[in-house]
């Protein structure tokens, strides 16, 4: 929780930043940013290869597999239903937001940068930034609301409304409400997730 | 994609050296890197006059969107549950 709020703290300040005109102006953050992000996933590869990788592999299931499919499927199904209620932007651009899973860094500056090109930075930066703030909110709803899906949703429930972020953010969360035999589930569904995202986000945006 | 390409070679490269003595960067380090993209992004995005005009509607179809897509895998994760045998998820 303090964890996201910090985040979402750099997040306003940056805005804070750009929108008063403080940093220099003729920078393109959103290319540096770009970078960072690169820099930010080759450290979490890293990580997840030098230390995770053999246990995960070992934990897997029928079950621990599909549930991310099942993730997957059932968000990219909600995000039709949200674009047939909302409109305003097209189905691919409803799908490309719903793959965030959660993760707002990647998923929001992948989208800028995919859509830059075919409908102008304005646009895409406007993509990129409803991605960031639905992505964050779907890791509050998840943290938030986690006995309420556990309630209504089954064991699984907090596993995949949690998308990525079941894997980290969420885990303690998850490990409460459905104990700690689900911790290895909702590892393997945000890892899997976790690879899901860049892929389905570029799907999406083509 | 090239990101994509970046996380599965790190990935190789993580698992080819996990019998070396590599010390990974903290936890802390890592939440440098996300608050540096985060402020890079704010900045990219408060500059952006367009999209500060606009924000009220963009936070309604971000919550909207966020509440259906939990919702929406949370379901189908039920149904998963009910298509699975009791010892694979019950505790």
């Amino acid at each position: 929780m303090k964890g996201s709020l910090i985040v979402i703290s750099f997040f306003a300040a940056g805005i804070a930043v750009g929108y008063l005109g403080i940093a220099p102006a003729d920078a393109d953050y959103a290319a540096v940013a770009i970078w960072v992000l690169y820099l930010l996933v080759a450290t979490v590869g890293f990580e997840f290869g030098y230390r995770d990788l053999t246990s995960t592999l070992r934990e897997i299931t029928a079950a621990t597999l599909a549930l991310p499919l099942f993730t997957i499927a059932g968000t990219l199904a909600a995000a039709l239903v949200a674009w047939l209620v909302i409109g305003r932007w097209g189905p691919g651009d409803y799908l490309a937001l719903g793959s965030g899973m959660g993760y707002y860094s990647l998923s929001s500056v992948l989208i800028l940068d995919y859509r830059k090109a075919e409908l102008g930075l304005d646009v895409a930066a406007q993509l990129g930034a409803i991605a960031l703030l639905t992505n964050m909110a779907r890791e509050m709803f998840a943290l938030i609301c986690a006995p309420l899906y556990r309630r209504f949703f089954g064991h699984y429930g907090p596993i995949a409304a949690a998308g990525v972020t079941s894997l980290d953010v969420a885990l303690p969360v998850i490990a409460r409400t459905c104990g700690n035999g689900s911790v290895p589930a909702a590892v393997i569904h945000g890892v899997v997730l976790e690879f899901s995202v860049p892929l389905l986000v570029y799907l999406f945006c083509l | 994609m090239t990101t994509i390409i970046i996380l599965l070679a790190s990935i190789l490269a993580g698992y080819l050296l996990r019998d070396r003595q590599i010390k990974l960067p903290s936890g802390a380090a890592v939440s440098c890197i996300v608050w540096t993209l985060l402020f890079l992004f704010g900045i990219s995005i408060g500059s952006n006059r367009s999209i500060v005009a606009e924000f009220d509607r963009f936070g309604l179809t971000a919550v909207v969107l966020a509440a259906l897509t939990t919702v929406g895998s949370a379901a189908a994760a039920l149904l998963l549950t009910k298509l699975t045998r009791r010892r694979d998820h019950e505790r």
